[in-house]
């Protein structure tokens, strides 16, 4: 079984991953209330504790090279205990993808069309990333590199224009605050960024690496990442200060309030714009894993015929996930925190430590399935 | 599914044109023709030509004597227009009927007699023996002589093509204010000699066919052997050579046969008129299809950076070229979404203006009896409207149209209070930026049009979401198996997408396209004087 035939390059992979950090920007209004000022410092804690768990990942992709998550899970935990854990991931997978596009649903709806019926934004938005999914793993990453480019470019310029209106007592006091708070920020961080890197678990075999290089290309697209999104929330509390935790979409507030001379002001036009394309790269990203994922699981040979089903489960998953914004952002609170390390440390830790118990990878394995593939 | 719909479309067309097809076409004995040998007996064969050809006025068809004391009966077959008639005087007629000394000869010494004429009487670079009547018949009529003579069972077929031709001129599409002024002409062999001349290399391909049962036109696949890869050069053949259709007419009807993928928008095939441009495209790895009638060379693969390249890119400093080249990045971006922007801004965002702008377009817009999209769309088609017909109208009168066009309808328009000023210098803008890039202005005027109607539905979300889609299409598309954009999303040979590097750094031919000869120069040092007399290892 072979259904991601063509094959991407690692910087596509390593843009791929930055640009599915960097699209986490909007998420920042679920733990900024919590830190206020201390934010980007969380955000340092995340990526510091995120690193054992990507060692985890990074192992079991060097340990079965050639395999996805729901192959490795058949490998580890044989067919039915595979497909039990896989069966979790799906779901996962499947969450993930409705909460991103119900984010988009949602800042869409309340930044460039406030009268329109968020269901039309989903349901066209869907059919987009429909299309994109259809043409497979190239043309869903193609765009990364030019995506972030885009997006650095203009969190620059945003730098450059909005200095006059920084503050450096924004960041004052620092680390005042409870311990629990920063522990707090910092699951919230690890987990929804970061840990969500898991799903890449899924397109590591279809990158054409040699072994050594993917410590590189990975740890190099999630420090990157991990930078970009600190220098998001540095712009947005250097200028918005104590208000930030007021605030449900900060780098939107922050561009409203920059001022390019008199008449130049309203640059949240290009904010929108930019996180239209960023969620995107996210949503389609995470829609192909999805299928990829059930297509292995189901084990059938093409996941197209399931594109419009899936799709249409995952509109209507998006619209009764929550009642409102503010469960939503409860439930990222306090919920997953708790909830998705199962997903992102739990089982891949245990897969991790059964197959080293089982003595796994077997060599001559690996080798009968080289010689399948060849 | 978008398959299943692709599949039904193409299903749904064959059907059709099966259906079209339905009566067997009558079956002529045109095979049969192919394979009538040359009898021998002059007068029969005349007949069987004239029966072929038919009454045609301009086909002529000479017997007279020659040889010793005019013993030798013989006979050219030619068409009237297409022989240089300097060459069929001076080079075949006179040495034939001059010479005295060819004796009559056995059936036996047959061969030996047209050696003679062949090596010792006729003035002739390129003279070939053919022994059926088809073949006679097809090199007669491209422009070739036929020279048959009584007992002789083959015919000599004399290069004598000479026909009236347009000289190498300056191309109307592609002109520069700095670089090789010459275009292409029609004629095949002018093509292909304008190729050959720039490039003096031993490896230089050009493999010749012909396409079009009815038209047999002449095509030439022309390459750098090594430099091309070999599997694009096959599969340009072979889509060559499937092509099944009675007539070439232009290098666009080979483009439309042989496209990866004929319902996109965007054009997977590539052509210039200017002999510069095809040699660097083949020094590139592309291969080149010159066909005869067309002074339109077509170049495959074609990457979408391709449209945004010029030759004078090259021809000018790096600094002013990359800017130009951003510039038409730029105008692309304006010409396909300006008026969308526009309408996106003044129906949907009015905030994002600034005040004083705001103000100033609603003053425009007061009176205006129509929606910013009808206006748009009102413009956008008046526009289309004045440019075709620019186009067609012999040339002074093309011009008084503009202006009318132009000076008249906008001036007045605005006046009257039909439409905004502010819509008028958005489309002109829109317009004008077309022209900046000439490759993709029929994509550019559609997607226009598709953008349009979803930011007048949807505004700004509408344009990202068109913006997205034309990006996932582009990604999509592969023009004999290289993908389409390939330098523009950084994966190599990003010395020469968005901006140009200096030539001296562009060491390696495009990695996507190139077949064996990867580098174009061994180092990559700038020129300096130092350099001049030492090697690069001395002088780092």
């Amino acid at each position: 079984m072979n259904i991601e035939k063509s094959r991407i390059s690692p910087l596509q992979f390593m843009f791929a991953i930055m640009c599915f950090i960097r699209s986490s920007s909007l998420l920042s209004s679920f733990f900024t209330p919590i830190v206020n000022q201390d934010s980007w410092l969380v955000i340092i804690f995340g990526m510091i504790v995120s690193l054992p768990v990507l060692w985890i990942y990074i192992s079991l992709s060097k340990a079965f090279p050639k395999s996805n998550l729901i192959e490795i899970n058949d490998l580890v935990f044989g067919r039915i205990g595979g497909k039990i854990i896989s069966a979790f991931y799906l779901w996962f997978f499947f969450t993930l993808t409705a909460l991103n596009l119900r984010d988009l649903g949602i800042f869409v709806g309340k930044s460039t069309m406030s009268k329109t019926p968020p269901v039309l934004i989903i349901i066209v938005f869907i059919l987009l990333c429909a299309w994109a999914v259809y043409y497979g793993l190239e043309v869903v990453t193609r765009y990364g590199i030019v995506f972030i480019l885009i997006s650095s470019a203009i969190l620059l310029l945003s730098f450059l224009v909005s200095i006059n209106i920084m503050h450096r007592e924004s960041f004052l006091p620092i680390l005042n605050q409870p311990l629990k708070s920063y522990i707090q920020g910092t699951n919230i961080i690890t987990m929804i960024p970061f840990g969500e890197l898991v799903v890449f678990l899924m397109i590591v075999p279809y990158v054409d690496f040699k072994q050594k290089k993917l410590v590189r290309y990975f740890m190099g697209g999630f420090l990157l990442g991990g930078l970009l999104l600190l220098a998001v929330i540095l712009r947005d509390l250097a200028i918005l200060g104590n208000t930030l935790k007021y605030f449900s979409l900060p780098s939107f507030e922050t561009l409203r309030i920059i001022r390019l001379f008199d008449s130049l002001g309203h640059m949240e036009i290009l904010f929108a714009i930019l996180l239209i394309i960023l969620l995107f790269f996210k949503v389609t990203l995470l829609f192909y894993i999805s299928l990829l994922a059930l297509s292995y699981w189901l084990k059938i040979e093409t996941f197209r015929p399931f594109i419009l089903p899936v799709a249409a489960l995952l509109v209507a998953y998006s619209f009764i996930m929550f009642e409102s914004s503010m469960q939503q952002t409860a439930f990222a609170r306090e919920i997953i925190p708790f909830f998705w390390p199962i997903f992102e440390m739990l089982l891949p830790f245990i897969t991790l430590i059964v197959a080293y118990i089982r003595e796994l990878p077997k060599k001559n394995r690996e080798k009968e399935k080289e010689d399948v593939k060849v | 599914m978008f398959k299943y719909i692709n599949k039904k479309l193409r299903y749904g067309f064959f059907r059709l044109t099966e259906q079209n097809n339905h009566p067997p076409k009558p079956e002529d004995d045109s095979k049969k023709t192919q394979e009538t040998l040359i009898s021998g007996n002059l007068t029969a064969d005349l007949e069987y030509i004239r029966k072929l050809l038919g009454t045609s006025s301009d086909i002529k068809m000479h017997e007279f004597r020659y040889g010793e004391d005019f013993q030798l009966k013989g006979a050219l077959v030619f068409v009237d227009g297409l022989v240089s008639n300097e060459i069929l005087t001076e080079s075949i007629m006179k040495p034939l009927i001059m010479n005295r000394n060819l004796s009559p000869f056995q059936t036996s010494s047959m061969q030996k007699t047209l050696d003679t004429v062949r090596q010792t009487i006729l003035c002739s670079g390129d003279i070939t023996e053919k022994y059926t009547i088809g073949e006679l018949v097809e090199s007669c009529l491209s422009g070739d002589t036929v020279f048959l003579s009584e007992g002789f069972d083959k015919a000599l077929i004399i290069s004598s093509k000479g026909w009236e031709k347009r000289s190498i001129t300056e191309p109307q599409t592609e002109s520069v204010v700095r670089g090789p002024r010459e275009g292409f002409t029609e004629n095949f062999r002018t093509n292909t000699a304008l190729i050959r001349r720039r490039i003096k290399s031993a490896n230089l391909r050009l493999d010749h066919m012909s396409i079009g049962e009815k038209t047999d036109t002449n095509v030439c696949v022309a390459y750098i052997d090594g430099v091309a890869d070999p599997n694009i050069v096959d599969t340009v053949k072979a889509r060559l050579k499937s092509i099944n259709t009675d007539a070439i007419m232009d290098s666009g009807y080979i483009e439309q046969y042989i496209e990866d993928h004929p319902f996109s928008l965007f054009p997977t095939v590539g052509y210039s008129e200017k002999p510069d441009v095809i040699t660097a495209r083949m020094l590139e790895g592309r291969v080149a299809i010159i066909s005869d009638g067309s002074p339109f060379v077509t170049t495959a693969p074609m990457l979408l950076l391709e449209s945004f390249q010029t030759s004078e890119d090259y021809y000018i400093r790096p600094y002013f070229a990359s800017l130009l080249r951003i510039f038409r990045y730029l105008a692309f971006i304006i010409t396909v979404s300006a008026p969308a922007f526009f309408i996106a801004l003044t129906t949907y965002h009015q905030e994002l203006i600034p005040t004083t702008l705001l103000l100033t377009i609603i003053s425009a817009r007061e009176g205006t009896p129509f929606p910013a999209t009808l206006e748009a769309i009102i413009l956008i088609l008046s526009f289309e409207i004045l440019r075709e017909a620019g186009v067609r109208l012999p040339r002074p009168l093309g011009q008084a149209i503009s202006i009318v066009g132009a000076l008249v309808m906008g001036e007045a328009a605005v006046t009257a209070g039909l439409v905004g000023a502010p819509m008028v210098i958005t489309i002109a803008i829109t317009a004008v930026a077309e022209f900046a890039v000439p490759d993709q202005s029929e994509a550019a005027s559609i997607l226009r049009i598709i953008f349009l109607v979803l930011a007048s539905v949807l505004g700004a979300y509408g344009i990202a979401l068109g913006f997205l889609g034309v990006l996932i299409h582009l990604a999509s598309l592969k023009s004999f198996g290289v993908p389409y954009c390939t330098n523009l999303t950084f994966n190599h040979n990003m010395q020469d997408s968005y901006i140009r590097m200096p030539l001296w750094f562009m060491s390696k031919r495009p990695k996507a396209i190139v077949g064996q000869d990867k580098t174009r120069n061994k180092t990559n040092t700038p020129p300096s004087p130092l350099s001049k007399n030492s090697s690069p290892e001395e002088n780092p």
